[in-house]
């Protein structure tokens, strides 16, 4: 009821706006050369209001120099200018009475420019122009507030529409390349570009399409430039913001950022401990972005985030480009490094709640309480080098972690039958783990040469990645589980356990081709390429173990182990592809795209253990068909949708760790149990996809739906022993059974209107599985088959107007489902809501008001929950160019802040609640870097 | 020395045709041609809408011949070759048997007979499509036309390696009963090789038994009969319209050709590529310049020229009036381009979905004809293009 009121009253706040529209007419002319006596195509009118020269309406003529402007106010004092590259502007005034509904200008002569010098400028630039293929928006044209960015920009551009998430629409169709200056911005995440590079430095914003065919008008407009003004090809600009609130709360950060026409570098640091951490350094630096003069509706601190961190961040982005000039002519040659330190200290509080099918008349509930402490330390460190011209391409990466990671846990686990306790468990670890990893690859990839007609093409590609990584984990443990049903199956432990794990991995990806001249005629669209993957790897482990027995550490020989594995896959592989082409010029653009991939993976593994019983060797042949079917259907202006069917083969190996594990008896609720004779498992896939893109200049409609089905042989499930005390015991088994159906749909709807821009969004995913397993209890053994479905659904609608005003509401809905069939015939359903509402006003310049509201339902077992989520904060920028942000924030100004998580098992159903943020205010001051 | 004496020799062999005929070297600035309206050099403008069944629907005119009685169309798109009536009516499509393909026609309306090339054969038809012999297509053969007294022009493709020797190879052969009458524009393969190229047509039929040679990468246009070359015209525009000098002969540009072609730099998009096609009216040259960038005409690039006056033409920026309906009779957006040339007569075509949205424009009063009116009764934006028949002054 509270969403319908939401939605009432918005779509209220659209017709109210509606209503105060003027009365418009519309103009009609053609412009011509007044020497040569030629229509001029692309010549741009822009119509002013001449009391204060702002812009009112501008178009382009078409290719017979005809321009229709619709929209246009009635009694204005209006001036028209008509201007094109080489010709002196031509200017007419006039006014449209009541009366006129349509002014015909008729033909406008425009005389080519002898001295453009002593051109008197008094309405700048036109706003649009064709130069060639491409679309040009002069920035100059567009009036913003002198703190606007790019973003503020695009959003004022025709067909132009910028998503909540950042992707940039043109006309319905993605751009998938954003450039500054013909080049990615700081590895090409959007809002890094668009929400810093102040407008009055953009000279135009360009729109064109990178694979033109000039034979046919099937346009796709994919890349957007952001040119900048001649002598800012360089800049700086970063945030210094540093915030402190009760609670102790705090929260400082650092980035700096620079760029020239070689190279880019940001810098950036924080320190928080208000759950702020992100291990990709692109998102951080865009999260410091500086936003502009718009209202935006992202909120800072992760108050979703599961318990309570503390983390330090640094880390540095660096690009060189060694041939700035050269895109264009497909020649690149570039260095992009990347590196980030992560330190965090998180204590994480959950307790969960679940219940477990035993039997059709036995149920167990585990309850259980964990403090965890995970202190991480982490030095992740990226390096790639391109280079590429018009046949070759060569890739090389590297990458390096070094990981040390500290966990103290305190866990307490009781276990009820018929709600009597049966037995419980405490358990206290500590846990030091350290990972050191160094991977490298590379690739070369030898496009054809169009100049070549042997028969076979003799295209080809080579990829190898390969990796060492030492792992070394040493843990504390100990734990006392006591037994209220076998007193003499308590035991207790104190254990000293020390692994390590040194791991090699070698990969070559090799492709050969084109061999189709040979069977099929050259004009048949068919290619035939060979194709093989080896892969290699080896995994050393050292596993030592000592027991704490009367006082005494002793070596525990049961437990510990020494073994090397050994595993080799070689995949070679037939891949053919057909192409069924139905091109009609100006008209439609069909595909029908046929590929089969005849593959044979052969596996061969070798453990070889210092415990007997794990020493095995094993090898595998199996047949991997692929098959993909793609249709695509473009229809010129008006809609382009996209069918394909995909069926595949997959199979999963099992690894020693499922077959031979070390039987761990202090692992009293979830033991391991080998099983030697675990067969792999082959799941055939089958999936549909629909796309669908209404090719609009104002109101985007696109779709996405896309459902997977699968079926499994052999299927890997668990094979669970309950004993009355409720301890378990596993061991991984084949059974058959299994089959999974997904279906995922994607929608989105934009209106742009005079002011503003409406945003409809929906993402839903939903997930029916049957999922096989045996249960065992002293009283019974069942097979079960549990029919799951979880179903999340999130609804979105943005609403934004003029920089002023921006709302949203976001309704998310979580549906889990369990139903136990065969031997044990249970139900589980549960169902969680969450309504987000968020606004943010512009009140006075540079004022902004966002409150948040997030209203929580939760349905688990019957036992209905609701709590809400309120934030609130007021900004406010001030200085001449607004540098200086001082926000006052207040979080979960209700103090109910909690997480809770549902989760489905194949015969269990459990929900978590850990600790969150919980109420605090803080007080910020922030200071952008803005050097253009 | 006898290296030197050797590419002497060659050279004065390669030049001897071309040297005994007329050369007229033009200069041209695009930029200065007029425009106006379609009345100022046309007496007349017909439509013809072509029918669309599911047999006769194509995509794009890529080449295109008349005669008195019929329209023909190659079709890259549906690989084939279709015949209509001069008012548009469906006749025939002639498709090439599977996995070969049409590269190019030639009709000759004095000997009753059309000629196609597919990827294998030349096959001869009558004008009206029923089929009379098949020979084997001679090594090398990519383009044809078919002089009224039963000899071909073949334009033999280049070599695509270098040769190590130098051997003087030619362009075009003239050939009559299997047996080759005359060699043209011969080159020295030692030095050449055939750099990466779009296909196209090369030999523009004048439509009174002879015919329009033209080059990649060269402002030259041959006029040819079964005898050789009877007279030639080479056209010099601005810098900013050029590629640059001896492109296609400079060894400096070997290999570098099709970058400097499909990936320009912005200030070379401008250049012209070629001509294709290219007629003769009375004193006037009718040509199209390609650009190397295929801007969807923006320039102007579609020319009639008059040899006496010196006055250029831009098809481009004509605009429709009273005798064309107002609708233009070269829509130059989407590489719209001139197609054929008949007696008199200059040939274009429009894209049905940009006629249909000119037809519901305001049109001003001016009222469409019999053709255009059934054709806005029962066409929708899939049918076939409407070709423009436009009468010079």
């Amino acid at each position: 009821m509270r969403i319908i009121c939401l939605v009432f009253i918005f779509f209220s706040i659209h017709c109210s706006l509606r209503a105060q529209i003027v009365k418009i007419a519309e103009i009609q002319g053609t412009v011509i050369d007044s020497t040569l006596n030629r229509v001029i195509p692309a010549a741009t009118v822009s119509i002013y209001n001449a009391s204060d020269s702002s812009l009112l309406k501008y178009s382009l003529t078409d290719h017979r120099g005809i321009f229709n402007i619709k929209g246009i106010p009635q009694n204005k004092n209006l001036k028209v200018r008509f201007s094109f590259i080489g010709y002196e502007d031509q200017y007419k005034t006039f006014i449209l009475s009541d009366t006129t509904s349509i002014k015909k200008l008729g033909k406008v002569y425009l005389k080519k420019a002898t001295n453009l010098l002593n051109e008197v400028v008094v309405y700048g630039v036109p706003p649009v122009r064709m130069n060639g293929d491409t679309l040009e928006f002069n920035a100059a044209a567009f009036k913003l507030d002198s703190n606007a960015v790019a973003e503020d920009l695009l959003k004022k551009l025709p067909g132009v529409i910028v998503w909540g998430d950042g992707t940039i629409t043109v006309n319905g169709k993605q751009i998938k390349n954003l450039l500054v200056n013909g080049k990615p911005f700081f590895g090409g995440e959007n809002k890094i570009a668009t929400q810093n590079i102040p407008k009055k430095i953009i000279d135009k914003v360009q729109i064109y399409q990178e694979n033109l065919d000039p034979n046919n008008i099937l346009d796709s407009i994919s890349t957007m430039n952001i040119q900048l003004k001649k002598g800012k090809n360089s800049g700086l600009f970063g945030k210094i913001s540093a915030g402190y609130g009760t609670s102790s709360r705090y929260d400082l950060a650092g980035n700096i950022n620079s760029y020239n026409s070689r190279y880019q570098v940001g810098l950036i640091s924080n320190f928080n401990n208000v759950n702020k951490n992100n291990n990709d350094i692109k998102t951080l630096i865009k999260n410091a972005s500086y936003k502009g003069t718009g209202v935006s509706l992202e909120t800072e601190p992760n108050l979703s985030e599961k318990g309570l961190k503390k983390s330090h961040q640094s880390g540095f982005l660096f690009s060189y480009d060694f041939l700035p000039e050269e895109r264009k002519k497909n020649r690149e040659q570039k260095l992009n490094l990347d590196y980030l330190y992560n330190n965090s200290n998180s204590n994480i509080g959950q307790n969960s709640i679940e219940y477990v099918s035993l039997s059709e008349s036995e149920q167990q509930k585990n309850v259980s309480s964990i403090a965890n402490n995970i202190m991480l330390s982490k030095h992740d460190f990226k390096g790639a080098f391109l280079k590429k011209n018009q046949q070759y391409q060569f890739r090389f990466d590297a990458r390096t972690d070094i990981d040390r990671q500290r966990v103290d846990l305190d866990q307490r686990d009781s276990v009820y039958r018929d709600n009597n306790i049966s037995s419980f468990r405490t358990l206290r670890s500590l846990e030091d783990i350290s990972l050191d990893k160094l991977s490298i690859g590379f690739s070369i990839d030898k496009n054809q040469n169009l100049d070549n007609n042997s028969k076979i093409t003799n295209v080809w590609s080579l990829a190898y990645s390969g990796g060492i990584s030492t792992e070394s984990t040493s843990q504390d443990y100990s734990s006392l589980f006591k037994s209220l049903i076998d007193t003499l199956s308590n035991v207790g432990f104190n254990r000293e356990d020390t692994r390590k794990n040194k791991m090699f991995n070698h990969k070559l990806d090799l492709k050969y081709g084109d061999f189709a001249s040979l069977f099929f005629n050259k004009l048949s669209n068919t290619s035939l390429f060979l194709k093989g993957v080896i892969d290699v790897s080896k995994s050393s482990t050292d596993n030592l173990i000592y027991d704490d027995y009367k006082k005494q550490y002793g070596f525990n020989g049961n437990l510990s182990y020494i073994a090397d594995y050994n595993i080799g896959k070689y995949t070679p592989s037939l891949v053919f592809n057909k192409t069924i082409r139905r091109i009609l010029s100006n008209r439609y653009q069909r595909f029908l795209n046929l590929n089969f991939d005849i593959g044979n993976i052969f596996v061969y593994q070798k453990n070889s253990s210092s415990q007997e019983f794990q020493n095995f060797s094993r090898s595998y042949s199996k047949f991997l068909p692929k098959l993909s079917i793609d249709y695509d259907n473009y229809e010129y202006g008006k809609y382009q949708y996209k069918l394909d069917f995909n069926l595949k083969t997959i199979y999963n190996f099992p690894e020693p760790m499922d077959m031979v594990p070390i039987l761990d008896s202090s692992r009293v609720y979830n033991i391991k149990v080998s099983n030697p004779n675990l067969l792999p498992m082959r799941t055939n896939q089958f999936s549909i996809g629909f796309n669908y893109s209404k090719l609009n200049t104002k109101n985007l409609f696109r779709f996405n739906i896309n459902t997977v089905y699968e079926i499994a042989d052999n299927y890997i499930s668990n094979h669970t022993y309950y004993d009355p005390s409720g301890k378990s015991f596993f061991s991984l088994i084949n059974v058959e059974g299994y089959k999974n159906f997904v279906v995922n749909l994607d929608a989105e709807k934009s209106i742009k209107m005079k002011n503003s821009i409406l945003q409809l969004s929906l993402r839903s995913n939903t997930s029916f599985a049957h999922v096989p397993s045996v249960i065992k209890s002293d009283s019974s053994v069942n097979n079960i088959i549990s029919s799951n479905t979880i179903s999340t659904n999130r609804f979105t609608v943005l609403y934004n107007m003029s920089n002023r005003l921006a709302l949203s509401l976001d309704q998310e809905l979580f549906w889990y489902r369990t139903a136990q069939k065969q031997d044990v015939t249970k139900k589980f359903s549960t169902a969680n809501h969450i309504t987000k509402f968020t606004l943010a006003l512009n009140a006075l310049k540079g004022l902004t008001i966002r409150p948040n509201v997030s209203l929580f339902y939760n349905d688990f077992q019957s036992y209905k929950e609701r709590y809400s989520l309120l934030n609130a904060d007021v900004s406010y920028r001030a200085l001449g160019n607004k540098n200086l942000e001082m926000k006052l924030s207040i979080y979960d100004i209700l103090g109910e802040n909690k997480q809770i998580t549902n989760y489905i098992g194949v015969n269990s159903f459990k929900q978590t609640q850990f600790n969150a943020l919980s109420r605090y205010f803080m007080l910020s001051m922030s200071y952008y870097l803005r050097k253009f | 020395m006898r290296i030197l004496c050797k590419t002497l020799v060659l050279a004065m062999l390669i030049n001897t045709d071309v040297l005994a005929q007329e050369s007229v070297t033009i200069r041209i600035d695009p930029s200065s041609a007029k425009g106006g309206n379609a009345a100022d050099y046309f007496s007349s403008v017909n439509f013809i809408p072509l029918e669309t069944t599911n047999e006769s629907i194509f995509g794009k005119i890529y080449k295109m011949e008349l005669t008195e009685k019929y329209i023909y169309i190659h079709d890259v798109e549906t690989n084939a070759l279709l015949i209509f009536y001069k008012n548009g009516k469906f006749h025939k499509k002639i498709s090439p048997v599977k996995n070969k393909y049409v590269g190019d026609f030639s009709v000759d309306e004095k000997g009753n007979q059309l000629t196609i090339l597919t990827s294998d054969k030349i096959t001869t038809y009558s004008l009206d499509g029923v089929k009379r012999e098949e020979v084997e297509k001679p090594e090398g053969v990519e383009r044809l036309f078919r002089f009224d007294d039963n000899s071909f022009a073949f334009n033999v493709s280049r070599s695509l390696t270098f040769t190590t020797e130098n051997k003087i190879k030619y362009d075009v052969e003239i050939v009559k009963d299997k047996s080759a009458r005359k060699q043209l524009f011969g080159y020295n393969a030692k030095f050449t090789k055939y750099d990466y190229n779009l296909p196209r047509d090369v030999f523009s039929n004048q439509g009174d038994g002879t015919c329009w040679f033209t080059f990649p990468y060269r402002y030259e246009a041959n006029h040819l009969n079964a005898d050789g070359v009877l007279k030639s015209y080479k056209m010099v525009f601005p810098q900013e319209y050029s590629l640059p000098q001896n492109f296609d002969t400079d060894s400096a540009f070997t290999d570098k050709r099709k970058s400097y072609i499909f990936s320009p730099d912005e200030e070379d998009t401008k250049q012209f590529k070629s001509f294709n096609p290219f007629f003769s009216y009375k004193d006037k040259l009718i040509f199209h310049a390609e650009n190397i960038s295929g801007h969807w005409g923006l320039l102007n690039n579609n020319l009639i020229y008059d040899i006496n006056s010196g006055e250029l033409i831009s098809l481009n920026s004509i605009v429709g009036d009273r005798i064309s309906s107002n609708i233009p009779i070269l829509y130059p957006k989407f590489a719209q381009q001139m197609h054929a040339f008949r007696k008199g007569a200059l040939y274009t075509s429009i894209p049905s979905f940009m006629l249909l949205k000119l037809i519901s424009q305001d049109r001003g009063n001016i009222p469409l004809p019999p053709s255009l009116i059934d054709f806005s009764k029962v066409k929708n934006s899939h049918s076939n293009p409407i070709i423009i028949e436009s009468f010079i002054k």
